[in-house]
């Protein structure tokens, strides 16, 4: 993978997993997509595979272009700057919802 | 949460945390935030360094590494002047601090100095900078004597750690609320949720520099390993434990050996690698000895894998790779001071630190929110002197250190004793903004009017160092002068959200009894 997509790929990936995480949270579900009923099981599941199938991909491309130590480590401050956007993306999205 | 951790997790066992969350966060809020807003500068030390130091600003270090003997050795001379040398070393030039950093220690007193690469010696900087200053109040408050504050920012990191993970246990609803940041409706479930947030989605960041924190100190705190095997000898077990090399004066006299061979070497030792420090021990006797430390620049271990070599000789008198309990000290403790060169790391280490100040910051306000309604809109004074160390702490410390900077481009270059000045403006401008803050808090602290004075300062920064040293943002892409840039683009967004958070606190109606009083309750 070329150098300069590497860190977009990788906190993109991070962003995609806790997005797919959030919606299978029932009260974001009901936020933005669906008031009337939550999610259901077979689509909070496949949420949840996307989740860990993006994670493993993005621990995959940080380990293979900054070696084990760095990348398990960027990884793992990935996870946490990805969830944040996510919770920041969920509060606007919210707001503007409600008004 | 499943069934089962519920179980796990008693009301009475969350009782039992929430009390001493409570105290550690308020009695040592202020304290931590000092920590981890210091900590979070000291990730971009070198870059402040570049700021505060203009006579530093050289420009990328040209190819090739500079000469000891041509280069170093007359540098050291000329800072000597004249008097015996005892001891010095050089800090080489890499990418983030282009000049080379020298510190001489003679028969009579201590000199040091900056040089350019190739042994130019630059006028004296006249500030501590981010390295010397911002750096040690994150690690031991400039209280150095006794390692009394070493001990009180281990002592306030076991109560982070405390904090952290007691934090974890209170909070009832971790995965349903994971992402749940209401920015709406009641101001005081605002501050809890955003509480909540940094403290469950920064965690893993958190506990680690936590962690790695109290493990860096842990020789001092915890002495008694040493006092048992090495009697208390410190020296001994550094020697060992770290493969130093250290022996006495003889008293003859010997000149020192040719160090770029010394260098060759080394880099053969360490298979790769760059020299990065240059010690010299009991210069001009027999018994000298030459250390040189390999930079760190492309691991995360903070092992300097020191080469010793006789200074008359140029021989190896040691290089001993560390056992296995001080190699996972070092990457332990690499894992928090960051030396490495990796800039999204970089970046992120600074952010999270500073998401730490958030969550201490939003502790405390939530606390203050919560015990208003206790107190009424006429709070007594326990709470009026929480709100004003919350204050002090907080948009005190940003004035104080903005104003250090500001200092920093307007006093003149000749005055004597610059750097101390510098320091004393930063201590007298803190203690002053902590003193406006207790005056001045009576139903709220005097948030608006010092984030107005936090702006204004900020850009004042900004605008200094374009008119003292004509370096403006089009100028510093021209030159490629990245960290310079860097600092004065963080300095214009601090002046910017700050003067928005001015502003919109301006407008806020002050609290009303009547909308207190609906406490929600957050166990």
């Amino acid at each position: 993978m070329p150098d300069a997509l590497m860190l977009p790929g990788l906190f993109g990936l991070c962003y995609f997993a806790f997005a797919a995480l959030a919606l299978s949270v029932e009260r974001h579900w009901r936020d933005l997509v669906d008031p009337r009923r939550g999610p259901p099981r077979r689509t909070v599941f496949r949420l949840r595979l996307a989740a860990l199938l993006c994670l493993a991909a993005a621990l995959s491309v940080a380990v293979r272009h900054d070696g084990t130590g760095f990348g398990i480590l960027l990884w793992a401050l990935a996870l946490s700057a990805g969830a944040l956007a996510v919770a920041a993306t969920v509060t606007w999205r919210t707001r503007s919802v409600r008004g | 949460m499943t069934a089962k951790t519920r179980k796990l997790i008693s009301p009475a066992l969350r009782a039992a945390m929430l009390w001493p969350h409570t105290w550690a966060g308020v009695t040592l809020g202020g304290l931590l935030m000092l920590i981890f807003f210091m900590g979070s500068l000291a990730v971009f030390a070198s870059e402040i360094d570049r700021w505060m130091m203009p006579a530093t600003r050289v420009g990328a270090v040209e190819t090739g590494p500079a000469s000891l003997d041509h280069a170093v050795l007359p540098a050291v001379e000329k800072l000597a002047a004249g008097r015996v040398v005892r001891d010095w070393y050089v800090q080489l030039p890499d990418e983030r601090r282009p000049v080379m950093a020298l510190q001489v220690r003679t028969e009579t007193g201590n000199a040091g100095g900056m040089a350019t690469g190739d042994g130019q010696l630059l006028p004296p900087v006249g500030t501590l900078g981010g390295t010397y200053f911002f750096y040690p109040l994150h690690y031991s408050l400039h209280l150095r004597a006794g390692f009394i504050g070493y001990w009180i920012v281990c002592f306030a990191s076991v109560a982070m750690l405390a904090g952290l993970i007691s934090g974890v246990i209170i909070h009832a609803r971790i995965f349903k609320d994971f992402f749940t940041f209401r920015s709406w409706g009641q101001f005081r479930r605002s501050l809890l949720d955003l509480h909540n947030l940094t403290g469950v989605l920064v965690l893993p960041f958190h506990l680690m520099i936590t962690i790695t924190g109290i493990v860096i100190v842990l020789p001092i705190v915890l002495p008694a390993g040493v006092q048992a095997l090495y009697g208390g000898d410190v020296r001994r077990f550094y020697d060992e434990a770290l493969g130093n090399y250290s022996r006495p004066r003889s008293g003859i006299a010997a000149p020192l050996a040719p160090l770029d061979p010394m260098v060759a070497e080394a880099r053969r030792l360490w298979g790769g690698g760059e020299p990065a420090v240059v010690f010299v021990y009991n210069a001009g006797d027999a018994a000298s000895v030459v250390r040189i430390n390999r930079a760190l620049r492309d691991r995360i271990s903070l092992d300097v894998q020191p080469v010793f070599f006789d200074g008359v000789t140029g021989q190896v008198l040691k290089y001993q790779p560390p056992g296995p309990v001080v190699a996972i000290h070092r990457v332990l403790s690499g894992l928090h001071f960051a030396a490495f060169d990796h800039w999204p790391l970089r970046w992120l280490y600074f952010l999270f630190g500073l998401s730490g100040c958030v969550l201490i910051g939003t502790g405390m306000l939530y606390w203050m929110e919560k015990r208003r309604v206790a107190h009424g809109v006429k709070p007594g004074p326990g709470w009026r002197s929480v709100a004003a160390i919350a204050c002090g702490s907080t948009s005190g410390l940003l004035i104080a250190t903005l104003a250090m900077m500001a200092s920093n481009r307007l006093l003149p270059a000749g005055i004597p004793s610059r750097e101390l000045v510098e320091v004393g403006l930063f201590f007298l401008i803190w203690i002053g903004s902590a003193v406006h803050a207790a005056v001045r808090t009576r139903t709220n602290p005097p948030w608006s009017e010092q984030c107005t004075a936090v702006a204004l300062l900020a850009a004042a920064c900004v605008a200094l160092n374009w008119i003292t040293t004509g370096e403006h943002p089009i100028r510093a892409v021209a030159s490629a002068d990245w960290a310079v840039l860097g600092v004065d683009v963080v300095l214009a967004l601090t002046a910017f959200a700050a003067w928005r958070v001015s502003r919109r606190l301006a407008q806020r109606p002050d609290p009303e009894l009547s909308t207190l009083v609906k406490v929600t309750d957050h166990a």
